[in-house]
This record gives C-alpha cells, structure tokens and sequence, in this order.
C-alpha cells in the first residue's frame, strides 16, 4: 500500500496466478429492474498481449491468464439456469484473442440452446472469424477499434491491422447480420499528421461503402473519435498531450473530411484537458482534484455533468495548466509503483514506435522480454 | 405450443418494480424454472409473456394476471409440477398463485379493477369526503402528461367509492371502470378525496384487490373472474 507520509517506499503490484484455475462467479445477483449490461457475465481471461502501446490495460495487467473451455462452458450454463437470463456476455480486455473462444460459444450454445452470446469488443484483426461463428444470430451493432486511419501510424502504436483486415471485418460483420458498425479512432498520437487524420475519413468511407455493397439499406457506419491521453506504464507514458488547439482543429478537419452518411461523434476536449493531467499527474494533482471538487465539480465523467469551469477555477488555485507539461526523461510520479512491466522494455517500445516498427504478441511465441513473467506468474492458455 | 394464464400476487419491494421490470422477472422465473418460453417471430425476438393489465408503481396486488405462451414440453408436464418449479424460483414479493392452461389465445380487456388505500387525516372528514366524490354526476380533474395537459372526468369511472375510518385515518376502496378513453387513475381518486377533506393528498399502503377482464378470441363473453385465492391473497398485502 503507498502512503502519502511514505511517499518513496516501493509498491509492487499484485497478480492472481490462481486465474486460470479459479471458478468464475456462477450465482450472481439478479436485479429487479433493467440495469447496464444486465446480463450474465464470465471473464474468460485476463491480461492482454497484443502490445498496443497506447493502453494501460494492456500493460498493467499481464501476464494474459485463460481460464479453460470447460470451465467457461459450465459457470455459464450455471448463471443461465440460475438466473433466468437469455443472454452471456464473455469478458475479458479481448475476447475474441481468448485461444478457446470458439469452442466456448459452441459449448453455451449446445448447453443452452436459444442464448445470445455477446463479446464486449472486437479487434479486427480476428473479428472475422469469431463473426462466423455468430452468423446464426440477428444483432444491432458492432465495435472495430481500428484507432488510427494510415497504416504508418498504426504500426507505430501497435496496432496490427492492414486495411485489408478491416475491409474484411467490415464485410463480415453486415454479411453476418449485423446492421450497424461502429468504428474507434484517437487523433492526437505521437508522430500524427493531418495526412493521418484525414486518412480516417478515407477509412470510414471505404468501410461505407462496402457495407452498402454487402448490406444495402440497412448498413449503418458510425466513427466515434476520442483524444489520446498519455497513461502510465505505458510505452508512450512520457509522450505530451497534443493540446486543445490541436485537437480541436484535427477535430474540425475530421468533420470536413468524413463522408456524407458516416456519423461521427468527439469526446469533449475539455475533459481530454482534465484526463491528461490527472492521468500523468502525481502526488499533487490530488490538491487539483480537491479543488475541483470545492469549486463544484461532481460526476465529471457524465457529459452532462462535466463542468470545465469548475477546473479551470481549481487549476488557477493550484497553480497547474490542463493539459499542458510532459514527463521529460527523469523521475516518474510513478516511478514507486512496480506494474512488472520493466522500464526497459517500455523504453524500447516507444523507440519502436518512432520507427514504426511492430511488436509481436507474445501468445506467438516470441518473447520481447517485457519482464512481468517470473515464477508462479506466467502466460496460461485454454488451446 | 401452450398458452397459460399466470396468476400472481405483488408485495412488498417488489411493489416499486415497473410494469416491464414485473414482464421480465416473471420470464425470468419461468427460465429458472426450466419452462422455455415461445418467442415472437421478428428481427428481435421477445418472450412471449405479457402482464395484462400493468400495476401502478408502488401499488400491491392479490391476483393479477398474465399470458403466457411455452413450447410443446412445459404442456407435458402436470400443472402441479410446473406451478411447484414456479413457486420455488420466483422473486421475492413476485408471488406465483396459480397457472391454468389457457383455450386458445386469450384477449382479455380488462373491465375495472378495484383498489384499496389508506389516507390519513380526521376519519368523519374522510368518510364525508368519500361520499361526496361518489355522489358527484361529473368530477373534472386535469392531468399531465409530458404529452401535456387534458382534463378527466373521474366521475365516469369511477364506482364503488367509500371510506372507513381506520386508526389513523380512513381506507378508500373503490373501482374503477376501463373505457375507450381510460380511466381514473388512484391518484386522482385519491387526490379528490384529499382536497375535499383538507388533507394530504398522500396514499398508502395501494393494493389492487381485483380485476375484471372480458373478452376472447371468438368474442364471446367469457370472464375471467376469480375469488382470492383462500389463505394466499393475505401474504400479498404490505402491512407496512
């Protein structure tokens, strides 16, 4: 645990190496009324491996641990009958990696004839051939996160996927059913250029297209465009926030360039301002959150609820500049947080990213030494 | 395919459930049950379970009803079975009372359904209140909506009102009619009540003692009518 009056004693993080062999939660409580995701849910893994230098969760909770068919096949057959829900979801920060996925659906189907099964994301790259396996099922809508428009920058932050792949997720997912797409993009990454932004545009377009070819009428392509936000223990942990002149006009130029009939949505650049110094900020952002708090700010992560002046008054007490400032090469706020991740190896994967070069995902069998396996906590999979 | 007519009873929290919330825990119980449920046909398939006449929010009941259609294997099974798998899965205050196997599709109109409720204040005001809203030939209130405002004639529906003290002030009972154009709503009985007796316009303690449906596939007249069921219906009220 860290202490405030303890500030530089070390915390190491700590990992569930009995994951895998764990029983997932098979009774959960059934509300009365209609809640969020109500559903029975069964975490089918933890951990990521793809490597996509941009995300924290990727990072911070390897290694990727599996929990086996058999016993995703029976907790989800248990919740169903205990529950009465029609619908499973498999959990997980991708599930469509989980090596045994297809075999899982199969076994809930088989187990329970009639029941949805849902996956909370999809990466393109496999989408595909999940999506075969749901073709029997009529759905709404689906989420690609192909998160950067050219392939230059998606290989510099990791992301691998062609534009092959995602014209082939696109004509997957309205050739299984679905009536609507849904595609993730950030603009702001280290090394972006208009060129990149509008290379977004260009995407969604194609994917317009071909989404009318394989669905008519009834394909719907949304973008939904977020900011990037430097995260801890991430490779790009010491990159800079672009900074709101920047994104705004990127935003602009985004909404010039998209297709008629792609629908696009922004996350609000004043709280990309806030997420940016909280997430890289340290001990004293705390004072900045207090602020806030005292000039009025409540329920900030509800759009309707976040108020930018409240921080923008607490900025001004505190003496901090939202969304502004960067790491530099020194000391990290973090630097007493050990995630098992090594330093090193972010270190090298940001080089990578400078030189748009690509990282295997380890479940391929090439280690790149990322330094959070050690006895006991190793990578585990189902297949 | 079968289709069963699924009398329940609501109380306690489960007073505060809505009417789609109620729809989806009584599919739920049945699935827990192990009684598959036939689906609509469409792009979106949906239980086909539906509660016949929805509940106020906050309102108990001692025998409401719902149509409900399963595939051919629940209808294999002796109705006893089926109403103990029921009863032993359902939600708490979601109270199974019985299940009849319906001929044919029922569609059942609901003709007026009969309330009690508690409202306090002095009882010889209340009581005198509740005998001057009965013998009114026409009682306009408005209501809203957030379609706007329209006004009710709550005299048109209503029937049966009266009022005995209680030890804190008095229990309305009353029913109301169903016509093309609605009916009176427990709040605007009560509120009527209320102002004529000079008080808090507050119900307590809602329980929707009966109702009455008529009508069929055929049209014919045929109702479905039924007594409380003896020693149940009690367990149903909230004492609260």
């Amino acid at each position: 645990m860290w202490l405030p009056s303890r500030p530089h004693d070390r915390v190491e993080r700590q990992v569930f190496a009995g994951f895998a062999r764990s029983t997932p939660v098979d009774e959960p409580l059934v509300p009365l009324i209609e809640a969020v995701h109500d559903r029975v849910t069964v975490e089918v893994m933890r951990g990521c491996t793809a490597g996509c230098r941009f995300c924290q969760a990727g990072m911070w909770y390897r290694p990727v641990r599996e929990r086996p068919v058999e016993t995703v096949v029976a907790a989800a057959t248990r919740a169903l009958r205990r529950t009465g829900c029609d619908e499973v979801s498999l959990v997980s920060l991708s599930s469509c990696d989980y090596s045994g996925i297809e075999a899982a659906i199969r076994g809930i189907r088989e187990q329970a004839p009639g029941v949805r099964v849902s996956l909370p994301s999809l990466r393109v790259d496999s989408a595909a051939v999940v999506l075969g396996r749901l073709e029997d099922e009529q759905r709404g809508t689906v989420t690609l996160a192909p998160e950067a428009g050219t392939q230059g920058l998606r290989d510099a932050i990791n992301k691998h996927i062609g534009d092959d792949d995602l014209d082939e997720a696109v004509r997957a997912v309205f050739a299984a059913g679905f009536s609507g797409l849904k595609l993730y993009f950030m603009i702001g990454l280290p090394g972006e250029t208009d060129d990149d932004v509008r290379a977004i545009a260009d995407l969604a377009g194609a994917a317009r297209r071909r989404a009318r070819e394989v669905a008519a009428g009834r394909a719907a392509v949304r973008v939904s465009v977020s900011s990037f936000v430097p995260k801890p223990q991430t490779p790009f942990e010491r990159e800079r926030f672009a900074g709101e002149a920047t994104i705004r006009s990127r935003q602009d130029l985004l909404r010039v360039a998209l297709p008629h009939g792609v629908r696009a949505s922004f996350h609000d650049v004043g709280a990309s301002l806030v997420e940016a110094t909280l997430a890289t900020g340290g001990a004293p952002a705390a004072a900045l959150v207090e602020a806030a708090w005292r000039a009025g700010a409540r329920f900030d992560g509800w759009g309707e609820g976040f108020d930018r002046d409240a921080w923008e008054r607490a900025a001004s007490e505190t003496g901090a500049e939202l969304g502004e400032g960067g790491q530099g090469s020194g000391a990290l706020p973090w630097d007493v947080v050990d995630g098992g991740v090594e330093r090193e190896f972010l270190a090298r994967e940001r080089d990578r990213a400078r030189t748009g070069t690509t990282t295997a995902d380890c479940r391929s069998g090439v280690c790149d030494s990322c330094g959070v396996c050690r006895e006991g906590v190793e990578m585990e999979l189902a297949v | 395919m079968s289709t069963w007519l699924l009398h329940f009873s609501r109380s306690g929290a489960a007073r505060y459930m809505s009417h789609l919330d109620t729809a989806r825990a009584l599919q739920r119980t049945f699935a827990r049950a192990g009684i598959t449920l036939a689906l609509s046909a469409g792009m979106r398939p949906r239980p086909r379970l539906s509660v016949v006449l929805p509940l106020p929010v906050g309102a108990a009941a001692v025998d409401e009803l719902a149509v409900v259609e399963t595939v051919a294997d629940a209808a294999a099974r002796p109705v006893t079975a089926l109403l103990r798998d029921l009863e032993a899965t359902a939600v708490a205050g979601l109270q199974i009372e019985d299940l009849e196997e319906a001929d044919g599709r029922p569609h059942l109109r609901p003709v007026a359904a009969t309330y009690a409720c508690r409202v306090r204040g002095p009882a010889a005001a209340l009581t005198e209140a509740a005998e001057w809203v009965a013998g009114q030939d026409e009682l306009v209130v408005e209501r809203r909506s957030p379609k706007g405002r329209r006004t009710i004639d709550l005299a048109a529906s209503l029937d049966a009102l009266s009022a005995e003290a209680a030890s804190d002030g008095a229990t309305l009972t009353f029913t109301v009619r169903y016509g093309e154009t609605g009916t009176a709503r427990v709040d605007e009985v009560v509120g009527a009540v209320a102002a004529r007796a000079g008080v808090e316009a507050v119900a307590h303690d809602v329980v929707r003692t009966a109702v009455k449906f008529a009508g069929s596939p055929a049209g014919e007249a045929r109702r479905y009518e039924r007594a409380r069921p003896s020693g149940r219906g009690e367990k149903g009220v909230d004492a609260k």
